[in-house]
């Protein structure tokens, strides 16, 4: 269709799409709203968590009960850095200093979401990701302008997190204890100021700089449990498919996408985080792009 | 023109919830953890059976 047209016909068709696709955007559709609102209560969740640990119900913090464990119970990365020892010990014995055989557990349970939801985990569960998607979304209240990474930029950076991660592992194993737990923003923020470290300090406010700059820059560039998630995304059933047929290739998408991949080109799916922005952006709807598992589009 | 279905999110929220579940429920694994935690980080690998 587009060949036979115009190139005036081309650029009214393109000012009537992004018309119609701000239009849209004003409203935020059903799967938004489930989104942000899972965030925030995951958010809230870990949160009360952790107060209950420090704290206690007793001293009004909280879930009742106090009997909250410690957010290393919650976070699958100790599970990720206690795998080898546990595995060198035959799965009998093995648990690195710090961490807790339910970190195993949720490793076992992140794998298990991740091949059927990709990376849903991050975006809808994972409360360090949304902290930091809040954090982007005020800064671009305050300051409009949005800094974007030509894709292939933000692919090789991507690699960065993988160094971390294989790092962090090695140093766990080797010294026998959580060594993230030291600097783990996530870690510091959810302790809400107490024991914090100056390396917690500047760790999290590297991670502020980043999270204020590029949209979801932590999650795309550094964090070693979203290597993690895309090494097990590589074989997930839950996939972002692209209709070549009715693209338009206008690159709305693109500009959606908190993650900066390439969605109207060599779609990465692996690093996606389902967020579906893309989707929502899309003028052509689900006849375009549309989530789709073991082929099937997600009603 | 048909836009995403939340299919998708009630299902993952659906099966995040019944993880969550499971790991309260396992309250009192957790609350050795604690125990464990307060002690201090040991640098040394420690066994299931310590844990326990």
């Amino acid at each position: 269709m587009i060949a036979s047209m115009t190139d005036k016909e081309i650029t009214k068709t393109g000012q009537k799409l992004v018309r119609v696709v701000r239009q849209n955007r004003k409203r935020l559709t059903i799967a938004q709203i489930a989104r942000y609102v899972t965030q925030t209560v995951f958010f809230v969740y870990v949160s009360m968590i952790s107060l209950t640990h420090m704290y206690g119900y007793t001293n009004g913090f909280g879930f009742p009960g106090n009997a909250a464990g410690p957010l290393d119970c919650y976070c699958p990365f100790g599970g990720v850095e206690t795998l080898p020892t546990f595995i060198a010990g035959g799965g009998t014995n093995g648990i690195v200093g710090g961490a807790n055989f339910n970190d195993l557990l949720l490793l076992g349970a992140l794998l298990l979401i991740t091949v059927i939801f990709a990376g849903g985990f991050c975006g809808y569960l994972c409360p360090f990701g949304t902290l930091t998607d809040w954090i982007y979304k005020i800064r671009r209240l305050i300051f409009r302008r949005e800094i974007k990474l030509h894709p292939r930029i933000s692919f090789y950076l991507s690699f960065i997190k993988y160094f971390v991660l294989v790092a962090l592992v090695t140093q766990a194993t080797y010294h026998g204890f959580l060594v993230f737990s030291e600097f783990d923003p996530y870690r510091a923020f959810f302790h809400f100021g107490r024991d914090w470290t100056p390396l917690m300090i500047y760790v999290m406010l590297g991670v502020l700089v980043v999270s204020l700059l590029f949209e979801r820059g932590f999650c795309n560039y550094v964090c070693p449990l979203g290597a993690v998630v895309n090494i097990g995304s590589l074989a997930t059933l839950t996939k972002i498919k692209r209709n070549e047929s009715s693209c338009t290739s206008c690159g709305l998408c693109d500009d959606a996408c908190p993650m900066n991949l390439d969605v109207s080109g060599k779609l990465p799916y692996y690093r996606c985080i389902m967020c579906g922005e893309c989707v929502e952006a899309c003028p052509q709807g689900d006849e375009s792009l549309s989530v789709t598992f073991a082929g099937e589009v997600w009603k | 023109m048909m836009k995403r279905g939340i299919a998708y999110p009630i299902l993952l929220i659906f099966v995040a919830v019944i993880i969550l579940w499971m790991f309260n429920f396992m309250g009192g694994m957790l609350s050795r953890g604690n125990r464990e935690m307060n002690r201090g980080i040991e640098a040394r690998p420690i066994t299931i059976e310590q844990h326990r």
